[in-house]
């Protein structure tokens, strides 16, 4: 029984302690956290763009249609994209922006 | 270490209110450091619950029987493996598993989104935790599963026969895994709704959760049917019964959910829709797992009546209340200006099959719950059987199965109704051909519910394997590449398009088995002795002689069965029924204990492609009453090297004196298509959850997901 | 018809065919289904041609009559008790003191089990005290 409460003893003592750990330590910058939000927006029109292509080899559309929508479906994706890296550079200023 | 043990669980319980204090203190101040507070005590109580399933499995490993647990559901005899998963055959034991999963996948969540999504962790967090809580709070004071038995047993109670087989083994855990990943999207989308941030950023932490709870549900359903198929008495694998729909609901309501968060993403449509499917599908989780532990309704699996009935009902409410308040207060957020295009999309489609799967689950809802509703509203219970269930969900299952094929062949956005010829003639020339195929064969002509569930599977199998060899062949164009490299890099591309085309084919190859197996199944129950012959469906089946097997665990008295078709012999079947003792034979004597515990079935099984032959024996024991009461009235209490003789001799009279045994014989059309169809559709689950590879920068940070070559930035 | 008519003559359409499907399944759920009776109500109350759900506890001295299985259940907390007579698939669970649930019919003044709906409990896992019978 002692050995037990000893045991249990010292595992609340690490588990409280490493639990906290983030406490003791200076507060860490927040950042953005719309970054979650730009990267599943840039996914999504890279997708966009993906699926399209798709459906054009497949013959799901004509490609008079398909060369109607591209442009709209690449700019999107390319404003996603300018956003996502603006964001992580103002995430992280030590990050070159690159395309 | 019981002690340790306990003692652990209370830890737990402490770092849940520490979790959620610092997780929401985190979220609302935004104190990152706060928030990773949070974070580690969801990680540390995936630890310390681990730690306490481990003193538990330590205990059963060792038989040792000061543990309540242990007495209870295992004992010296029983295998090590089945030692070792006794543990969730019992309440307390399953509920410990329950939670110790919903940590660990908890801490998955937070692993993954704690620092992507940092406005969503620390809500969802807190949530995760929250529901944590509540199982740890019924672990610790109404199911403990470390109570001491003083003064200890000297043997075990033993594990319940019909727990005895892999699956029954594997089941609840799945189930529990499918239950406990849907808290995820809850948890998720919850946070979402908090922090206004109802865009597709909560839909990209979730969906591979969501999606592995489909796959853990899907598996957990299809081994219990395969169980109940294989293993029980009764010749099915399906019931309707309230414990079986409990895993059906969040299913039904999960697959709907996957499909319309793809409309989110690509769209920015169906906002409401997405959290409100995320949200139920969360409930409906706890909501079955509330009906197998409430003794609320009248089950096969009801599991007694306990006093973990009102505890639960009242956190469905909470968790029901709290939703549709939330989902209420943000509506204005959850309005979205995207419209769908046109009603020729693959996302209008989406929508059509969103309102079957839903309507799906509002049916068996109803139908599981209606003795509850009826004694509500007309005073009187009364409950609704399979053939109701059938009325309503075979149309609903045929609309989902050609919605399934329909939605592959359209394009996002909009169709122009001159290309529909085009994408539609082969699978509807299938469909066709399969129709009038169905026509000819005589039995499935008759059935016209089962003739166009086998046309719209042909459809949907034909709909995928265009959408196949179109992308194949598109791939081989661009890459110059060989067929099976082309389609290997089609799908490595597109896991989640092509897995989920599969999953479709799965489905609906599932479908077919099941329409065949119920529609055209041939049933006989006859009375044989050594000699005898009956006929079922096309095959002879003889009764060539009895058997009888003493082990240490059971007495099996079963028969060796000749299956014969057109005069030639096709299979040896070799039902049996296994008697468990029962550990206590001062009231019912030294044989008498053999028959007064558990019987459990062996299926005599020949599977096949095209029918399985299923056969079980009830032996007729009245004729050796007489054997069993004289040698119980000499020897009540006999001890353990007189037993083992006396069931020899009443093993040995069994099979030379034979009395007539009791059999059912089913021929049963396409069953193996059922669990081969399941089989698919897990694959192609598994391949759409598949992670896709991304390159890594230097310094270790995740590469945005690249547009293939010539796209995005070249193009503009 | 402009954008917004057209949805919302959609929407009507839609919540009206959701509104018939609903009332078609609670008709044909009252109409279809079978009242749930404890043995001390069915031997008051139970009529001829209906059919009901019995539920209760099997008592000892059960046996088989060619292929029909005679048995009684009694209620789950009482003495009173029923004799039906059933054929069909017997579950490997059934037992004396193993509550059922079995759809029966008056016929000749003998309570007749529908065929294969005997329906055995799994022994008791969840109960709130643990209990040592298997």
């Amino acid at each position: 029984m002692a050995i037990e409460l000893l045991a249990f003893l010292v595992l609340v003592t690490a588990v409280a302690w490493w639990v906290v750990a983030p406490l003791r330590g200076r507060p860490a910058s927040e950042g953005s956290a719309d970054l979650a939000a730009l990267e599943a927006d840039w996914e999504a029109r890279i997708a966009a763009v993906r699926d399209a292509e798709s459906d054009l080899q497949t013959g799901k559309v004509a490609p008079a249609d398909h060369q109607a929508l591209d442009p709209e479906l690449r700019g999107a994706a390319f404003a996603a994209l300018r956003a996502l890296e603006r964001a992580r550079a103002r995430d992280d200023p030590q990050r070159r922006c690159e395309p | 270490m019981l002690t340790f043990g306990r003692a652990c669980l209370l830890l737990a319980l402490g770092l849940v209110v520490f979790g959620i204090a610092a997780s929401v203190y985190g979220a609302r101040r935004e104190r990152a450091e706060w928030a990773a507070a949070g974070r580690r005590s969801v990680y540390a109580l995936f630890g310390v619950l681990t730690v306490a399933v481990v003193i538990v499995e330590l205990a059963f490993a060792r038989s040792d029987f000061s543990f309540r647990l242990v007495a209870s559901h295992s004992s010296t005899t029983t295998p090590l493996f089945y030692k070792l998963t006794a543990m969730w055959s019992s309440q307390e034991g399953s509920l410990l598993l329950w939670v110790w999963l919903l940590s660990g996948w908890s801490s998955l969540a937070m692993l993954v989104a704690g620092r992507r999504a940092r406005a969503l962790a620390p809500w969802a967090g807190a949530v995760l935790l929250t529901f944590a809580g509540f199982f740890l709070v019924l672990v610790n004071f109404l199911a403990h599963p470390l109570q001491l038995l003083e003064p200890a047993a000297v043997e075990g109670n033993g594990l319940q026969p019909l727990l005895r087989h892999p699956a029954m083994v594997i089941h609840p855990p799945m189930l529990y895994s499918g239950y406990t990943l849907a808290a995820i999207p809850f948890a998720f989308a919850i946070a979402a709704l908090l922090t206004r941030r109802v865009d597709a950023a909560w839909i990209r932490q979730t969906r591979r959760f969501l999606l592995g709870s489909w796959l853990a549900l899907t598996f957990g359903i299809l081994l219990g049917a395969r169980w109940s198929w294989s293993e029980l008495g009764w010749g099915g694998y399906w019931a309707w019964d309230p414990v079986e729909n409990a895993a059906l609901l969040p299913w039904l309501t999960g697959t709907a959910a996957l499909h319309s968060l793809m409309v989110q993403e690509k769209r920015g449509t169906l906002k409401t829709w997405n959290v409100s499917l995320a949200l139920i599908t969360g409930i409906l989780a706890i909501l079955g797992t509330f009906l197998v532990r409430s003794g609320l309704l009248e089950s096969i699996h009801a599991f007694g009546a306990s006093t973990l009935g009102l505890p639960f009902l009242a956190f469905v409410v909470l968790l029901i209340g709290g939703s549709l308040t939330l989902v209420l207060w943000r509506r204005d957020a959850l309005r979205s200006p995207a419209r769908l295009d046109s009603m020729l999309s693959r996302e209008t489609i989406f929508v059509f099959n969103n309102v079957v799967l839903v309507g799906l689950a509002l049916v068996i809802l109803w139908g599981t719950f209606f003795p509850l509703i009826s004694e509500a509203l007309a005073g009187e219970r009364a409950s609704v059987g399979p053939p109701w269930f059938s009325r309503f969900t075979v149309p609903l299952a045929i609309a989902l199965v050609l919605l399934s094929g329909i939605g592959p062949l359209l394009p996002w956005r909009r169709a122009r109704p001159g290309s529909l010829w085009r994408l539609f003639a082969i699978p509807v020339g299938a469909a066709a051909a399969a129709t009038a195929a169905g026509l000819l064969v005589d039995p499935v002509a008759g059935s016209p519910r089962a003739l166009a569930l086998f046309a719209v599977a042909t459809f949907v199998i034909a709909a995928v394997g265009q959408e196949y060899w179109r992308g194949g062949r598109a791939r081989r164009a661009s890459t110059g590449r060989a067929w099976p490299i082309a389609l290997g890099g089609l799908v490595a591309r597109n896991r989640r398009r092509y897995g989920g085309y599969a999953v479709h084919v799965g489905i609906a190859v599932m479908l077919v088995g099941v329409a065949a197996s119920s529609s055209f199944q041939q049933v006989r129950d006859v009375r044989m002795k050594p000699g005898d012959r009956a006929t079922v469906g096309a095959y002879e089946i003889r009764y060539e002689r009895p058997t009888a097997d003493v082990q240490r665990e059971k007495l099996s008295l079963g028969a060796i069965l000749d299956v014969r078709r057109d005069g030639r012999h096709v299979a040896t079947l070799r039902p049996s029924r296994g008697y468990y003792p029962v550990a206590d034979a001062r009231t019912v004597g030294t044989l008498g204990r053999w028959f007064e515990g558990e019987s459990t079935s062996e299926v005599g099984l020949r599977a096949g492609i095209r029918r399985d032959v299923w056969t079980v024996v009830e032996p007729d024991l009245q004729p050796f009453r007489r054997m069993i009461d004289g040698i119980d009235r000499r020897f009540p209490l006999a001890d353990a090297q007189m037993e083992p003789l006396f069931l020899q001799a009443l093993a040995e009279r069994y099979t030379l004196q034979p009395p007539p045994a009791a059999f059912r014989m089913i021929v049963a059309p396409l069953v193996i298509w059922v669990w081969i169809g399941g089989l698919v559709a897990l694959v192609g689950a598994l391949v759409a959850i598949w992670p896709a590879r991304r390159r890594r920068r230097a310094g270790g940070r995740a590469a945005v997901p690249r547009a293939r070559p010539a796209t995005v930035i070249e193009r503009v | 018809m402009s954008g917004s008519p057209r949805r919302q003559a959609r929407m009507v359409a839609a919540l009206t065919a959701a509104a018939v499907l609903a009332a078609v399944l609670v008709w044909t759920s009252f109409t279809a289904s079978s009242e749930a009776v404890t043995p001390s109500t069915l031997a008051r109350a139970g009529e001829d041609g209906r059919s009901y759900e019995l539920t209760g506890t099997v008592l000892p001295g059960y046996r088989r009559e060619d292929d029909a299985l005679l048995f009684r259940v009694r209620d789950r907390s009482g003495s009173a008790s029923i004799a039906v007579r059933y054929r069909g698939a017997v579950p490997d669970p059934f037992r004396a003191g193993r509550e059922v649930i079995v759809s029966v019919r008056r016929q000749d003044g003998t309570w007749v089990g529908e065929r294969d709906s005997l329906v055995t409990k799994c022994p008791s896992k969840f109960s709130a005290q643990d209990d040592d019978s298997t």
